[in-house]
């Protein structure tokens, strides 16, 4: 596939990411041959690649689903010769993805999740049940006032 | 030892009430006062919050670092239960304390709560207090009933030792601090080459299959063992899933960590609620001596779906 440079995507990029050394990457491919998903595929995710891709300007980084299959187990921060942070990196991406509306949807229920409850997993009624017998004080506290705050940062 | 502020976190507060008990107990058998704080919300998620909107994201971890400190500001330590809770907290400070721009926009945003900005706490997992404070051999005098005649495989977590300028725990890439406190309880344990691979329950969200391929691959790895014992209840959740969906593979019953050190320290498995795991480890606590845990069950544990 002919890869296709786009000098605003790139411009965006090196203003937004600018905090971050990612230009001081020098492709050895370390971060792929220490990364579990490359191991089962490099199809799947490859580091090096994205980092190239955001480097030189390749606005498919945030569509192509590679950028969202990164566990950020940080094997490859562990191990770069070059302190690349590719976690910092795919985080910094996403949230621009996510800004222009391009995030899977399941990330952006988990948004909507956290704004709403103030957690991720909601609590139960069967779950008070368990706390309670096993003498656990109750998990519940109002963060109406918080979340209400947050909602307005968000929008 | 001193007290610290206790971080529940919203997986192990609402899903797997029995680890916070768990934890609760051994806090209490060595001597360890774990103090309670009102108010905290979700961590929040390090990965898909943080992904999404880290702005939100630090504002969250920040609030919940205020109100760890107290009125006072006078909290010596955070403890988080989870590996997750513990990479945001920790990471949270981390930036709190060495990006000025960001630190002074979270602390507006504290203000408005009528909160202030705290990072002067540490923040730690429990792991990491009661192998740092008391130690593997300090540890073995204080068990009752120590888990003889077991092999255990263990799967520390990324996140408990990475990233490791963060962290500060353990060796990133070949962690060893788990595998000590395993064979401190009586263990042997069972050595294996992804042993520091992640459970993959991180994209469970973008990418099923890659998440649970990622999780069978260990399962298998792990075949021989009697048990996988995990320090976050997201690795636990991933490694019980994934034995849920795939028939096709081994059983290995899945233990957080303080549940198996709370057995050792004399608790009953109904009082730490290890009858609430989908796989389970009834075959391991028989081998222990414990009775099947029946009458403490309860109802609606087999209606836990996997998620």
């Amino acid at each position: 596939m002919a890869v296709r440079i786009d000098p605003e995507f790139r411009r965006l990029v090196r203003e937004r990411l600018r905090d971050l050394d990612f230009n001081q990457c020098y492709q050895c491919g370390k971060c792929a041959a220490s990364c579990p998903v490359f191991h089962r595929s490099p199809e799947l995710l490859n580091p090096r690649k994205i980092i190239h891709m955001a480097a030189i300007g390749v606005r498919e980084v945030l569509t192509q689903p590679p950028l969202w299959r990164c566990t950020t187990c940080y094997e490859c921060v562990e191990q770069c010769p070059q302190t690349v942070n590719f976690v910092d990196l795919v985080v910094a991406l996403r949230n621009l993805a996510y800004e222009m509306g391009m995030a899977p949807r399941g990330v952006q229920e988990e948004v909507e999740t956290v704004l709403k409850q103030g957690f991720v997993y909601p609590l139960t009624g069967r779950i008070r049940q368990v706390r309670q017998r096993l003498g656990l004080p109750p998990a519940a506290s109002d963060l109406e006032g918080v979340l209400q705050t947050l909602r307005e940062v968000a929008s | 030892m001193s007290a610290h502020v206790l971080y529940p976190g919203c997986l192990i507060s609402r899903r797997y009430p029995g680890f916070e008990a768990a934890a609760r107990f051994v806090a209490k058998k060595l001597g360890m006062e774990l103090v309670d704080r009102e108010g905290f919300t979700c961590c929040p998620d390090p990965v898909w919050l943080r992904s999404a909107r880290q702005d939100l994201w630090l504002r969250m971890a920040a609030r919940n670092l205020a109100v760890a400190a107290g009125q006072n500001g006078d909290a010596g330590s955070l403890v988080a239960l989870c590996n997750g809770c513990f990479e945001t907290l920790n990471t949270a400070l981390h930036l709190l304390k060495t990006d000025q721009k960001q630190r002074e926009q979270v602390a507006r945003f504290l203000e408005s709560q009528g909160q202030t900005l705290s990072t002067c706490l540490q923040v730690k997992h429990l792991v990491q207090v009661v192998y740092e404070t008391l130690g593997p051999e300090e540890l073995k005098k204080h068990l009752v009933r120590p888990l003889e005649g077991l092999t255990l495989a263990t799967h520390p977590g990324c996140h408990l030792t990475r990233p490791s300028d963060i962290a500060r725990f353990d060796d990133p890439l070949n962690p060893r601090a788990l595998d000590e406190l395993v064979e401190a309880l009586g263990a042997r344990v069972l050595d294996y080459p992804t042993k520091s691979q992640c459970c993959g329950l991180p994209v469970f969200v973008t990418d099923r299959e890659l998440s649970l391929s990622l999780a069978a691959e260990k399962i298998r790895a792990v075949a021989q063992a009697d048990g996988l014992v995990v320090t976050c209840p997201s690795c636990f959740q991933q490694f019980e899933t994934v034995q849920m969906l795939d028939r096709s593979l081994p059983r290995v019953p899945v233990f957080y960590y303080f549940e198996l050190l709370a057995l050792a320290l004399g608790a009953d498995p109904g009082e730490i609620g290890l009858d609430q795991h989908r796989i389970k480890a009834d075959a391991v606590l028989a081998r222990l001596g414990h009775a099947k845990s029946s009458a403490h069950g309860v109802s609606g544990a087999r209606g836990t779906k996997p998620n």
